[in-house]
């Protein structure tokens, strides 16, 4: 659970139920509705819409966070664009690591998701087991990761040794280091597989049933109906994934930091490192809504290519 | 496919394969809780072993050099009140989107939504500085209300992402049939009383997963707390074990301790409430 915009909560498809104070007492309806969302109101504008909109306004400014700020026009952009490397690489990192444990992740936990769909003996114990990592990842996890991928004594390289193969620098070699970081994140794998075993049971029974009275092979159930009944499941995993996984920030702030020779700075560690290390907070600003950018860019285009691959059964009626 | 047509060999392979991916996901957690077990010999002499007796020194030791009774305060501190604010809030809010037909209420509903799409890191800057500004107006007006280095910066930033919850319990009180509020309103009860003694129970599932979800997630968040907090004293346990694990490197074994003391908490609260956890991501999920 490292982010809210993680979190799984979609548009609920309903309106709103229809209010029954007597009519002409409409102003009474506004009132409370006002009073009722204004603390809600308040607190988004003052704590979430205000942060933005004043960011905004730093894009266009050099400021270091004391008295003196300067406007300097489009200047940061110019830099953005022509001069940073930095920011290159990091988004080229950051688009990596999310390419790899996004569909990583789909590909584990459909077929961890598949296994678990049978009913036999102690499947909701395996079920909970699963999901266990997603719930406590978080600082202590990452320490626990560091020292399973330690050089010497280390988990992974105790295995790799028992098979007779070299040691890994896993965390300290240019190679190696973003991978650790991709195995470390589908640890947390059981949260996807819990909601992609939740979509498989939403299938009803008797189209397998039927098909298989119609003589379809075990693949070709599960590439014709599985496969699209749960396509809806699958995009929202990858879109919530992806905007997760682009968000990364912890991990590579507590071990690496960025290194060895920039090979794990996260776009967001980057854009950390230049507001509360450089103190360039007008440049971090670009950063920020470029990321803002980025991420509303890939949700809409998802939902757009979605429209060809995701089945929604409702659209069948 | 059902399980028990399967041939045993098969059935054997399936469990053999369960077996193994529970022991890898089991594994580092195990490895951490045994190894704080472990006496400072028996991690020097084999890292990776069971312990061959029990011991807290470790545990204790790694409790009073953290300082994990401040970090344990902070946290808890922080997250409650958080998530007392933001379930509030959204209750509220929620039901004002839910049951009343106001000019602004779709118009509103849809800009928030947006507003959950906001990647939270991207406000690091403007945040911080707003609290600075805020804190210097607080100052100026002599109001007791520091906003640097204060947990209050870190619960009024928390506050403000309700959208998730609003969204959430909302659908839910859709779902409730408006004919019970009327009766209740026929009986002569006020709007915030319904809300208070009719609605708030009969949405109790809907809050209660809100509840753990906001509550573990700020629990484990660390980004914020490193934004605003710079006093070890108002550390939360990510920080203080950030801190703990770069001033101890060479003492593994007090390490892999303060590790356990963190994680254990979320560990037991998923253990206990995990039916209602995972019963709510996979509503949310369906709903989408």
């Amino acid at each position: 659970m490292a982010n809210l915009s993680q979190a799984d909560s979609a548009l609920p498809q309903m309106r709103p139920g229809r209010f029954r104070l007597p009519r002409g007492e409409a102003w009474k309806e506004n009132l409370y509705g006002y009073l009722f969302i204004s603390p809600w109101i308040l607190g988004f504008v003052l704590f979430l819409a205000g942060p933005l909109l004043v960011s905004l306004g730093l894009m266009f400014t050099e400021y270091a966070g004391f008295k003196k700020i300067t406007y300097v026009g489009l200047a940061n952009f110019e830099e953005l664009i022509k001069f940073d490397i930095r920011f290159i690489g990091s988004l080229r990192v950051s688009a990596v690591f999310a390419f790899w444990t996004v569909s990583l992740a789909i590909i584990i936990s459909l077929a961890m998701a598949l296994l678990l769909n049978q009913r036999f003996r102690g499947h909701t114990f395996f079920r909970g087991l699963f999901y266990l990592p997603a719930a406590v990842s978080g600082v202590a996890m990452t320490f626990v990761w560091a020292a399973m991928f330690e050089k010497d004594y280390g988990m992974f390289n105790q295995i790799l040794r028992i098979f007779d193969f070299d040691r890994v620098a896993w965390l300290t070699s240019i190679e190696w280091a973003l991978p650790s970081y991709i195995i470390m994140r589908l640890y947390g794998v059981g949260h996807y597989m819990v909601i992609m075993l939740a979509g498989l049971q939403s299938i009803p029974d008797d189209l397998h049933e039927a098909a298989k009275v119609d003589g379809a092979s075990g693949l070709a159930l599960f590439r014709f109906i599985t496969l699209p009944l749960l396509s809806p499941t699958i995009f929202f995993l990858m879109i919530v994934g992806m905007i997760g996984s682009l968000q990364v920030f912890t991990e590579g702030f507590m071990l690496t930091q960025g290194g060895p020779a920039r090979s794990t700075l996260f776009y967001v560690l980057y854009l950390y490192i230049v507001a509360f290390t450089e103190r360039r907070f007008g440049y971090a600003s670009v950063l920020a809504w470029l990321l803002f950018l980025i991420i509303m860019g890939l949700t809409l285009l998802q939902f757009w290519l979605a429209r060809r691959w995701v089945h929604y059964e409702s659209q069948e009626a | 496919m059902v399980f028990r047509e399967l041939s045993l060999p098969v059935r054997l392979l399936f469990y053999l394969f369960l077996v193994v991916a529970a022991v890898s996901i089991l594994y580092p957690l195990t490895w951490m809780s045994y190894t704080s077990l472990k006496t400072n010999e028996e991690v020097m002499f084999s890292p990776f072993g069971l312990p061959t007796r029990i011991s807290f020194e470790n545990i204790a030791e790694a409790w009073q050099t953290g300082n994990f009774a401040r970090l344990y305060a902070n946290s808890i501190l922080i997250a409650v009140v958080s998530v007392i604010g933001i379930i509030s809030i959204s209750t509220t809010a929620a039901y004002g989107l839910a049951r009343y037909h106001f000019a602004a209420n779709r118009p509103l509903f849809l800009y928030f939504l947006v507003g959950m799409a906001v990647p939270t890191q991207a406000l690091m800057v403007p945040s911080f500085k707003l609290m600075a500004i805020l804190d210097s107006w607080a100052a100026a007006l002599h109001l007791p209300i520091p906003l640097l280095n204060s947990p209050l910066a870190v619960i009024l930033t928390y506050m403000s992402w309700s959208s998730l919850a609003i969204i959430f319990i909302r659908a839910y009180f859709i779902s409730i049939p408006p004919e019970l509020e009327d009766a209740a309103r026929v009986d002569g009860a006020r709007e915030l009383q319904i809300l208070r003694h009719v609605m708030v129970p009969l949405a109790m599932p809907a809050i209660a997963t809100m509840t753990i979800f906001y509550f573990v997630f700020f629990w484990n968040d660390f980004l914020w707390p490193l934004i605003y907090l710079h006093k070890h004293t108002l550390r939360t346990i990510p920080l203080g074990i950030m801190h703990f694990e770069g001033k101890y490197v060479s003492l593994w074994s007090l390490q892999v301790a303060a590790l356990s003391l963190a994680a254990w908490p979320p560990i037991l609260i998923y253990i206990l409430f995990h039916r209602r956890i995972q019963r709510g991501l996979t509503e949310g999920a369906l709903k989408f």
